[in-house]
């Protein structure tokens, strides 16, 4: 691993089949589109090592099928994921219907306690949109998520999304150091320090 | 005025003071007159006479080293230099002024200096006299030839201020700093030598001899600054001035000045003050200095201290105003004790030998700023004042020092080296005038002490300086109370009689008393912890109820003693009597009850014992099997030991079809029976631990059957977790599972039972356990039958993963059962017939293929929805495996239902597998050609579910397995913008290809056909689906001709793939044509139990004993903190706080390494903590929740948690509050426990106690502080305050005195 990079952080990204969740790693990883790009088997992935806040940080984003199906197989890659990004079609009410199981998935799978998670509406380029912003905003807010619109087709918002992902797992503490060094001082309840160096005092009064 | 030296003292040669010596006597009278009378013509006549002035002290000079000129300027002129030197002295110029004085009379140097360089205001006639002595130099350099004399220091002006001040011997310059000649110039009026003292004494030569020189007025003396003249100055009775002036030799100046240099490059050259430190004390009494300064304790009381300012600033927004004063005598809130103490430490060196000297210091959380008591003259300092602070008296858990003299921050030196002591009286004097020194010159106001003679005596005296005062600490320390001494009026006295205060009208002494009394004798009832039980087969472990929870508690009373103090607070001397025979001090009467508990430090925390002793198993080494002779276990007549599954099978084979327990013993006995002592766990506990586990064990066997049936019926295969509780993320197991059980025998024997060896020994049962029923196909009990949960340790996950292993045997035994003894339905009810009638030879080869277990399970389910098997009259197009019907749908082409098939489970992995499936994954990188690889890699389960699919829907299309299988990607509606392109892209491109095929095929033919738009769109669909038949294998021909039978539009729905599906070649597209129509039944199995069960029995049993314990510490992580939550000390302990945060440390180990394992040894370290205060809390309900009070009293658990926070308590209302009655009435029970055999004979002391028969034993200790102003040391003085603790114990006397006088007005 390079010797520059802070920590290799573990991505996830779910969502129904055909939201466009492969087409948004594409954007992000070679920041091209694919129109065609074929329905991902089981699960991929794509590194790449981007620089937030002065930290370079090396990700490793798996991408997962979103047919019901693969549902079975894909739970096995939530293991040790820092971030999720959750992914839905603006355009297909479905897909975000079906938002609220996806992220019980994502409670039972994931093993991180404090895993961040990521709402992203895509394909708002599309002119037949069907979930307003406000709607995606209110679902993010009632789960603790990060929320973002983008379209992996005419580019905005997917690196944005991104960063802001890597930012927060980052500034989490304890959810990817190597071990629990920087937060291992917290212990602030003043246990021990009565003790009294040198010369004890009076000790059978007091 | 000459006149007495010729008669005292001989100054030029006398080896003998007395000895008179007539003949030098005109040398230094000669040079009188010639100073004399050209003192006032300089100008004129100085060539002359200076030059013959000059050369007699040379001679004078290289003879004796020394020489003396009186008269120097003439008696007017040196008044007059005397006053602008004593004008320096009061104007307090001297050594940065404000000096008071040093109090002992062993000073070795206790002037006071003032550095002068002549151009200061009223300092003409000093500035004459420099340039006098300048001129004299002047000339003598002319003449010397061994030096160059070339500059020299300041004018050094010092005073002697009387008060036996002396200046040990010493040599100004001994390491050659460039000093050449000292010249000092006395200026004492009337001098007498008996009267003032001060003589200098010179030893000519660094000899024996001596000479002495007295201070007289006017007088002139010279000398080599170097080792020939070491000198001293006897004590001076009064005011002793003079003025120093240091020539330069100019090359010894030179090198010392390029040393300098060397060693400071940009400082400036001259450090002078440098250059009086010369002897070891006088750097000791430097390094003091410095340590002062360092730690900023150097300035006056205005500014804040070091700390005080570090405190500030991290308060600086909290309490800005400072009108939050604290008047001293008066009360302040008891918030004021919340606080802690810092230190700061140093080493430093008296010669060779060692001292440390630290800065304590008392934070409080509030800064408060403080003041002057009114009441007191300005200038005393903050630490005195702090010793009439009544709220601070008897503070707890401080600094012996502290709780003596109420002092909140002070400095003692003691020696470094543990056995060292300063034990003689004039080493004692020597440190009390060094820090005397110290203080002084660094203007330090904080009190600073020593501590004298053996550590353990805790013996110190000292000293604080203020501005005009000066506190004197005194100690006194005795084994034994004298009798004079033990009660108040006796320690009064002595208080008294060293103020000198008796007689005259004394004012009013104030005094605190404090009585403690242990209690320490309990009755047995007090003692929480239930005596082990003796019947129980586990022997008599102390607090080790069963094997299914950890022991808890402590193996010894968690609290020792209990310490009750009564105080008096501020008793005016009049109110009270305390004398031999009659005392006031009842401590029921008593305003004030305070409590403390002594804890037992270490009183055997049962739990902490046991998880620590786990934690040491995981760091050995051993491997089981070295550990375990095999011969032990394998050891039989007729068999090979080393042939294992061979050995196993004969210890197994008579217990083949009956009950589990039969075996467990069989196996047990077999231990015991071949070599009882060498196995490490004994048969009959082994036996009770086994039964612990697996507790199916008793059940009978056909019970067990029926009850399997029950669990593999309502199986269903999903993956579950933990319920989401704060365990989760801990990697541990859930509560009710076999291996959080086992983790906790593991625990348990390891402790008790054998240590190391029993663990292997149990862990070797365990596997042997497992491969048991493996072999026998009897689930493991206490284990959920899903797929490994993720969430849980390794080990739980391989044990489920076993038990899914055993389950898929069962059912595919169970299905192969029934398939040989023929058919019967009832037993699988809506099989599809065909499955039997098709493949018959495939069935009996099981090895291979098998029926997916959901065939059965999912039918008796959902079978209602199947439409029996439909033929569709075609030959071949026989409907194989389908599951039901997905809606309402049907086939596109054929217009025949659609049905979803049933499908192969994927294959259930432990977290290990997943890793290295993962990593197999990421190696293949990011490359294109990787993510096919990937894509392939993962499809075999897409490629089952095709085959599955149409082998259910005989004439089936890509788009029907879409429709069900991926939704999304059946396109409804308007065709969107990336269709239309795709599409046109797409025609353009056929377009083509038509066009270059008509100029291969049709050259020549008329170009006539002009297609529409319209026209291309049709024939695109019908192409496109053309085309995906087109390539349809040759198995699926049977659709293609389905295809062109038409289609009633009721069934047939209007719709596409999406593009990503269309696009050619794609992956669905590619595994769509590779697959063939094959029932899961047929198709190869995606998960071989066999090789799955056997390769989780090979690392279990592979595992050392260490592992094991590693890998389920986690468990035994969890199981402690179940065990303390369960022992509920929350109310008194607050521990779910500290327990949620254990947790949340927890779940952020990531692996079960080595380093990764000190986490957890913290965190047990934590766990034990909290144990030791529950045990702490629960020792003292039991002592203090008395019968009377039966119901949860409020206050009593929250005096009770305050005991165990806080050093100690105030006991509310005292003896008539209820707390106070609980205690009085523990000292009475211990009163009656201990008897009549006490006698209190030989203790006068206890008399006027013992006397009234109240229940509280003899104090063990009583403290009295007396506090008084009275003017000291003399009767003009200011008033001071004055104050002494005593502290009278067993075997204990002492008194802690701090006297302040007066410096100013003695």
């Amino acid at each position: 691993m390079d010797a520059d990079v802070l920590a290799t952080l573990k991505i996830l990204i779910i969502g129904e089949s055909g939201v466009g969740k492969s087409s948004l790693l594409l954007r992000f990883v070679d920041d091209t589109f694919d129109p065609d790009l074929g329905a991902t088997i089981g699960v991929d992935f794509k590194i790449k090592t981007v620089t937030i806040d002065d930290n370079r940080v090396k990700l490793a984003i798996w991408d997962t099928a979103g047919q019901e199906r693969f549902r079975t197989l894909t739970p096995s890659y939530y293991r040790g994921a820092q971030g999720c990004i959750l992914v839905y079609d603006t355009s297909n009410r479905d897909s975000f219907n079906k938002l609220e199981e996806w992220l019980n998935e994502v409670e039972v799978y994931s093993t991180k306690r404090d895993i961040i998670k990521m709402l992203v509406g895509n394909k708002i380029d599309k002119d037949n949109r069907e979930v307003d912003r406000q709607e995606g905003m209110t679902f993010a807010r009632r789960n603790k998520m990060l929320f973002i619109e983008c379209s992996a087709k005419t580019k905005d918002g997917v690196q944005y999304a991104f960063e802001e992902l890597v930012e927060k797992i980052i500034q989490t503490p304890g959810l990817w150091e190597k071990d629990s060094q920087t937060s291992g001082g917290v212990d602030l309840s003043n246990t021990g320090n009565s003790v009294v160096q040198g010369c004890s005092g009076y000790c059978s009064l007091t | 005025m000459s006149a007495p030296t010729t008669e005292r003292v001989c100054v030029d040669c006398s080896r003998l003071m007395e000895k008179k010596c007539s003949s030098c006597e005109k040398d230094p009278l000669s040079l009188i007159a010639y100073v004399n009378t050209n003192g006032n013509v300089m100008q004129d006549t100085r060539s002359n006479t200076l030059e013959e002035l000059a050369r007699n002290v040379l001679e004078k000079l290289n003879h004796q080293g020394y020489c003396v000129i009186d008269n120097f300027h003439k008696e007017e002129k040196a008044l007059a230099i005397l006053d602008e030197v004593k004008n320096v002295h009061e104007r307090g110029r001297m050594h940065n002024g404000q000096l008071t004085n040093t109090l002992t009379s062993e000073n070795i140097r206790g002037d006071l200096i003032a550095w002068l360089d002549g151009r200061e205001e009223r300092a003409e006639n000093i500035a004459l006299h420099m340039r006098r002595v300048d001129a004299l130099l002047r000339e003598l350099n002319k003449m010397i030839s061994c030096h160059r004399i070339e500059g020299r220091t300041q004018a050094m002006v010092a005073c002697y201020p009387g008060a036996e001040k002396r200046y040990r011997k010493h040599v100004d310059n001994p390491n050659q700093d460039g000093r050449c000649i000292t010249t000092l110039y006395y200026l004492n009026k009337d001098y007498d030598r008996t009267v003032n003292g001060g003589v200098l004494r010179l030893y000519p030569h660094g000899g024996d001899v001596y000479v002495d020189i007295e201070p007289i007025l006017d007088r002139l003396f010279l000398f080599w600054s170097d080792r020939r003249n070491p000198h001293e100055v006897l004590p001076a009775h009064t005011t002793r001035y003079a003025i120093t002036l240091w020539y330069f030799d100019k090359d010894e100046r030179e090198a010392e000045y390029q040393r300098l240099l060397k060693l400071k490059q940009e400082s400036s050259v001259f450090e002078i003050t440098d250059f009086t430190t010369a002897s070891e004390w006088e750097r000791f009494v430097s390094q003091i200095e410095e340590i002062l300064h360092k730690w900023k304790l150097d300035n006056s009381n205005k500014k804040p201290s070091f700390l005080q300012r570090i405190r500030n600033f991290s308060s600086s927004n909290k309490e800005e105003n400072s009108g939050n004063l604290k008047p001293i005598p008066k009360k302040v809130t008891s918030q004021s004790r919340e606080s802690w103490w810092e230190t700061l430490s140093e080493t430093l060196h008296f010669s060779d030998f060692c001292f440390d000297i630290t800065y304590h210091h008392c934070m409080t959380a509030k800064n408060e700023a403080r003041e002057e008591n009114a009441g007191f003259e300005d200038g005393l300092s903050p630490a005195v004042l702090e010793m009439f602070d009544m709220d601070y008296d008897f503070p707890p858990r401080v600094h012996c020092l502290s709780r003596w003299y109420g002092m909140k921050e002070f400095l003692v030196l003691s020696p470094a080296v543990e056995n060292a002591a300063i034990t003689s009286e004039s080493r004692c004097h020597l440190l009390l005038s060094s820090i005397s020194m110290a203080l002084a010159n660094a203007k330090c106001y904080v009190p600073l002490l020593v501590q004298l003679h053996q550590k353990w005596r805790r013996l110190y005296r000292g000293l604080c300086l203020g501005n005009g005062f000066r506190t004197l600490f005194e100690m006194a320390h005795l084994r034994h109370t004298p009798k004079q001494f033990n009660h108040l009026k006796g320690l009064l006295d002595v208080f008294k009689d060293k103020l000198a205060l008796r007689g005259s009208s004394c004012p009013p002494v104030t005094i605190t008393i404090r009585f403690t009394y242990f209690l320490n004798e309990w009755s047995d009832t007090d003692w929480p912890q239930a005596p082990p039980d003796v019947d129980s087969c586990l022997g008599d472990e102390v607090g080790l109820s069963d094997m299914s929870t950890l022991p808890f508690g402590t193996g010894q009373d968690a609290i020792s003693e209990l310490h009750l103090s009564v105080t008096w607070p501020c008793l005016s001397e009049d109110v009270i009597v305390d004398n031999g025979i009659y005392s006031d001090l009842d401590p029921l009467q008593a305003p004030q009850w305070h409590v403390r508990v002594r804890m037992n430090d270490d009183p055997k925390c049962l739990l902490g014992e046991y998880v620590d002793r786990y934690l040491n198993l995981c760091h050995r080494k051993e491997a089981a099997s070295a550990l375990l002779k095999h011969d032990a276990f394998y050891d039989n007549a007729e068999d090979s030991p080393k042939d294992f599954a061979h050995a196993f099978q004969k210890l197994t084979k008579p217990v083949l079809s009956s009950n589990i327990q039969s075996a467990v013993t069989k196996a047990t006995s077999k231990i015991t029976g071949s070599s009882s002592d060498e196995s490490p766990i004994p048969a009959e506990l082994l036996n009770v631990i086994l039964k612990h586990l697996f507790p199916d064990a008793e059940i009978n066997p056909n019970d067990i059957d029926v009850k399997q049936e029950e669990i593999l019926k309502s199986n269903v295969y999903a993956t579950k977790n933990m319920p989401n509780d704060k365990f989760r993320g801990l990697k541990g197991t859930p509560r009710d599972s076999l291996t959080y059980a086992l983790a906790i025998c593991l625990c348990i024997v390891n402790h008790s039972y054998g240590g190391l060896r029993a663990v292997a020994h149990l862990w070797q049962e365990f596997v042997l356990e497992m491969r048991y029923r493996w072999d026998h196909g009897i689930l493991i009990s206490r284990l959920e039958l899903v797929a490994p949960n993720l969430d849980c340790c390794l080990i739980h996950q391989k044990l489920q993963m076993l038990n899914c292993c055993i389950a898929r045997k069962c059912l595919s035994k169970r299905s192969q059962t029934s398939i040989n003894q023929g058919d019967t339905p009832a037993d699988i009810p809506r099989r599809p017939t065909s499955a039997r009638s098709s493949c018959p030879g495939d069935d009996s080869s099981d090895d291979e293929f098998f029926e997916a277990l959901e065939d059965q399970d999912d039918s008796d389910d959902s079978g209602g929805d199947v439409e029996g098997p439909l033929e569709t009259g075609q030959g071949n197009t026989r409907r194989e495996g389908a599951l039901k019907r997905c809606g309402d749908r049907r086939l596109l082409v054929s217009g025949e239902p659609l049905y979803i098939p049933v499908t192969q489970e994927p294959a259930p992995m432990t977290e290990d597998m997943l890793q290295a499936h993962a990593d197999i994954l990421t190696q293949l990188g990011t490359s294109e050609e990787g993510a096919r690889i990937r894509a392939q890699m993962q499809s075999a389960s897409l490629l089952s579910d095709m085959e599955a699919f149409k082998a259910a829907n005989p004439g089936c299309l890509l788009e029907d397995f879409v429709r069900w299988y991926s939704p999304n990607d059946w396109l409804q509606g308007e065709e969107t913008e990336d269709e239309i392109i795709y599409r046109r892209k797409l025609e353009s491109e056929q377009r083509q290809k038509e066009g270059e095929q008509k100029q291969q095929d049709d050259w020549g033919l008329d170009d006539e056909e002009e297609i529409t738009e319209e026209e291309l769109n049709e024939a695109f669909h019908e192409e496109n689906q053309q085309s995906e038949e087109n390539q349809q294998s040759e198995e699926n021909q049977q659709s293609e001709e389905l295809c062109d039978q038409p289609c009633s539009k009721d069934w047939c729905e209007e719709g596409r793939l999406s593009l990503r599906m269309r696009v050619k070649g794609n992956a669905w597209e590619d595994n769509w044509h590779n697959a063939r129509p094959c029932p899961v039944r047929r198709q190869k199995r995606l998960f071989d139990e066999t090789k799955e069960a056997e390769k989780v029995l090979h690392y279990l049993s592979g595992l050392r004993p260490a592992e094991v314990a590693t890998e389920l510490i986690s468990t035994v992580l969890q199981a402690s903190i179940r065990r303390i939550e369960n022992a509920g000390g929350n109310d008194a302990v607050r521990s779910s706080t500290i327990i949620d945060r254990i947790i949340k440390r927890a779940s952020r180990i990531f692996d079960t390494s080595q380093e990764q394992l000190t986490l957890y040894k913290d965190l047990f370290e934590e766990l034990r903590s909290i144990e030791l205060k529950i045990a702490r809390a629960q020792s003292l309900k039991c002592k203090l929740q008395t019968s009377e009070v039966n119901k949860p009293d409020i206050d009593t658990e929250a005096f009770i948690a305050s005991l165990l926070e806080k050093p100690e308590v105030n006991v509310v209302g005292a003896s008539r509050g209820p707390m106070g009655h609980v205690i009085k009435g523990l000292f009475s029970q211990q009163e009656i426990l201990r008897g009549q055999e006490q006698d209190y004979d030989n203790h006068e002391i206890e008399k006027p106690v013992a006397k009234q028969s109240r229940p509280f034993p003899v104090p063990a200790g009583r403290e009295f502080i007396l506090r008084t102003i009275a003017s000291y040391p003399g009767k003009n003085s200011r008033q001071c305050p004055q104050r002494m603790y005593c502290v009278l114990a067993g075997d204990e006397f002492r008194l802690a005195a701090a006297f302040t006088s007066d410096t100013t007005f003695t």
